[in-house]
């Protein structure tokens, strides 16, 4: 994952340096609130951001306030670590828009837990994403083409992409505009 | 004087576990923490000198994270209690814990400078 760090110790920074480049991340450092802003605005497509909270200049709630008032169409994965610790700090960052919360000093092992799981949910919000755009879907037979330039049904497009199955039906609309004409028309016709 | 159970003054153990066992990475850790620590210990005490709240409660912050970073725990815990006093502008009784502070810092600085001595050149 591309990954920004907030985090103006650099002992914490080395640390986190280590650990994110063992797990084979591409990380941007920087050394607090405001740089690490300038950054993310500048490069905006970082998935994860991992900052400390109590930071000179500004501190990583704001930065995650700013972060989130983007309305960016790529989600954002959000972390704090910090070493304020307590139940009360946790649901201000979490109020703050962070989608997760560490303590320092961390386990390296529980971080590289946690980035699975965001990497899991950054994953799943990509197919919700897709599956949540803008379908090329054919004016005259409603067929959707996908993204390898097939074009399918409807009902197999959604069948392939998601748990939904279809019970056939009639709408009253078109059973008022194509049924019953056809039920006229038949039974108009003299056998 | 420092109680035994405070030797030595950081968590040898923690410390190679958060490093994985490269003792390079220690000894890169243990220069940085003595390079960093000496302004923020010199913005500590200045903001006690001028009874600065604000400063005082960032400063002991920086320098608890830095301290727990490499398992200095005691040492963490006395500038945690600087940062409550800081969070709380209470200023009764902080010259105490502000020496309490320092005489753990220097403990700390003393130990790592004898085991991961900084070679003539290197700031």
């Amino acid at each position: 994952m591309r990954i920004l760090v907030a985090e103006d110790d650099d002992t914490s920074r080395l640390l986190l340096g280590k650990t994110l480049r063992r797990l084979n991340h591409e990380v941007t450092f920087t050394s607090d609130g405001a740089e690490a802003w300038g950054t993310f605005r500048r490069d905006p497509k970082h998935q994860l951001v991992i900052t400390d909270w109590m930071m000179p200049g500004m501190t990583g709630l704001e930065l995650c306030r700013n972060i989130r008032g983007m309305r960016l169409p790529d989600y954002t994965y959000v972390f704090i670590l910090t070493t304020l610790s307590g139940k009360g700090r946790f649901l201000e960052g979490m109020d703050a828009g962070a989608d997760d919360y560490i303590t320092k000093p961390f386990d390296s092992d529980e971080l590289a837990a946690r980035l699975r799981v965001a990497e899991r949910i950054l994953g799943l919000e990509k197919r919700l994403v897709r599956l949540e755009g803008l379908l090329p879907i054919c004016s005259y037979c409603k067929q959707i083409r996908d993204g390898s330039d097939h074009w399918s049904s409807v009902e197999s497009y959604v069948a392939q992409r998601s748990e939904a199955s279809f019970s056939h039906s009639i709408c009253p609309s078109c059973f008022e505009s194509v049924v019953e004409p056809e039920v006229q028309q038949y039974e108009s016709v003299d056998y | 004087m420092m109680p035994k159970e405070d030797w030595p003054p950081l968590d040898r153990d923690y410390l190679t576990s958060i490093a994985e066992g490269d003792e390079e990475f220690i000894e890169e850790l243990a220069h940085s923490f003595l390079n960093s620590s000496v302004n923020i210990m010199a913005e500590l005490r200045e903001a006690v000198r001028v009874s600065d709240a604000h400063r005082l409660r960032h400063a002991a912050h920086a320098i608890k994270g830095s301290s727990r970073a490499i398992g200095a725990n005691t040492a963490g815990d006395a500038f945690e209690r600087l940062e409550d006093r800081g969070r709380d502008a209470d200023f009764s009784d902080i010259d105490r814990l502000l020496d309490d502070a320092e005489g753990r810092y220097g403990v700390l600085v003393g130990y790592m400078k004898s085991e991961w001595p900084v070679q003539q050149g290197v700031s």
